[in-house]
């Protein structure tokens, strides 16, 4: 998070942080197509040949509130695969909010529960624990077959976190993940902003 | 704050003519202010400089070789050098690759020696502070989309 008080800016940091091939890149794709351009620079993605996500996608997005504040929100995605482990621990730094996009299928159970232990293992490290920062779910893949309930995928994240189901890929709760987020990062980082 | 820096920046350009873009970037990847050259992304230019860090430190940590000070990215063209500044980021600038690296290097670690202490006082966020939060409650991304 920066503060500049001169330029009336705010820069904060929000990570997209789940298992592979969750639709964490494609939240960030049906972003940047719908989003109009004045609104948002281009998408940096530093991936492998085949399209996954190596390192990071990045996806500045910038708007203006009343009273003049400009709010430019750093959107970044981790790969999912588990020997990119190290990269996920370095993107999810410095984070202010973290959406969590798990796939709702049942077969992905396991590998949520994994990703989802590691990210807090990561924040812990940082010295972030619940509540210090705001984290919100995403129960992506909502058109599938065989999927757990909204009940189940509650009970895998603890039942504690406000979540949104998605299809990400039609762009269905995409945006209500974003505003959802942005809101309370904002509003956490400006209470911190207070102590 | 970043008008300060933003001056600091300025007058490193104007001492090293091979300098082409400067940038300073706090550990999380967001740039606090920076002097590009025309066509630099600059949230980008920011995302991968932080992300050079990242990686630079924890090689570093595998091998135990210590603090992070420099990394250097050489092209046929440009060379990319990152210093680290304190523990608030790093002072990430291009120059051209047939640069003078030593006289280069030496104005780069005096910049970001300035930059330690510029970025570590404090601002007083009151101004943000007496903001009205339910600003927030108005907004929404769905207002800004493009239109099918």
């Amino acid at each position: 998070m920066v503060i500049d008080v001169g330029k009336r800016e705010i820069n904060v940091k929000i990570v997209y942080y789940g298992p592979a091939v969750s639709g964490k890149t494609t939240n960030l794709l049906v972003i940047h197509k719908k989003l109009r351009p004045e609104f948002r620079g281009e998408m940096v993605s530093i991936d492998t040949k085949g399209e996954r996500t190596l390192f990071f996608d990045f996806l500045p997005v910038e708007v203006k509130l009343k009273g003049g504040f400009k709010v430019r929100f750093h959107l970044y995605t981790v790969p999912g695969q588990y020997f990119y482990k190290t990269s996920r621990k370095l993107v999810l730094r410095g984070a202010d909010g973290v959406v969590f996009v798990a796939d709702s299928q049942k077969v992905r159970e396991r590998d949520n529960k994994v990703i989802w232990e590691e990210m807090w293992d990561f924040l812990s490290a940082q010295g972030i624990s619940e509540g210090d920062i705001p984290v919100i779910l995403q129960y992506n893949k909502r058109d599938l077959q065989d999927i757990m309930t909204v009940e189940e995928m509650n009970a895998l994240f603890g039942g504690k976190f406000p979540y949104f189901e998605a299809i990400a890929v039609q762009g269905k709760g995409v945006f209500e993940t974003l505003d959802a987020i942005s809101k309370l990062v904002l509003k956490s980082v400006l209470q911190k902003a207070r102590v | 704050m970043s008008q300060q820096v933003e001056t600091l920046l300025k007058k490193l350009i104007k001492r090293n003519p091979q300098i082409k873009s400067v940038a300073v970037v706090n550990y999380e990847g967001i740039l606090i202010a920076s002097v590009l050259f025309p066509g630099t992304n600059e949230s980008s230019f920011g995302a991968m400089s932080a992300a050079l860090l990242g990686l630079g430190e924890h090689a570093l940590q595998e091998i135990e070789g210590g603090r992070l000070r420099e990394i250097y990215v050489r092209g046929d063209n440009m060379m990319l050098i990152v210093v680290g500044v304190s523990d608030v980021g790093v002072i990430a600038v291009t120059v051209d690759s047939d640069a003078p690296l030593g006289v280069v290097l030496m104005e780069i670690r005096r910049t970001a020696n300035m930059l330690s202490s510029l970025l570590s006082q404090k601002q007083d966020v009151s101004d943000i502070l007496g903001s009205d939060l339910s600003i927030l409650e108005d907004f929404s991304f769905k207002d800004i989309l493009e239109e099918e």
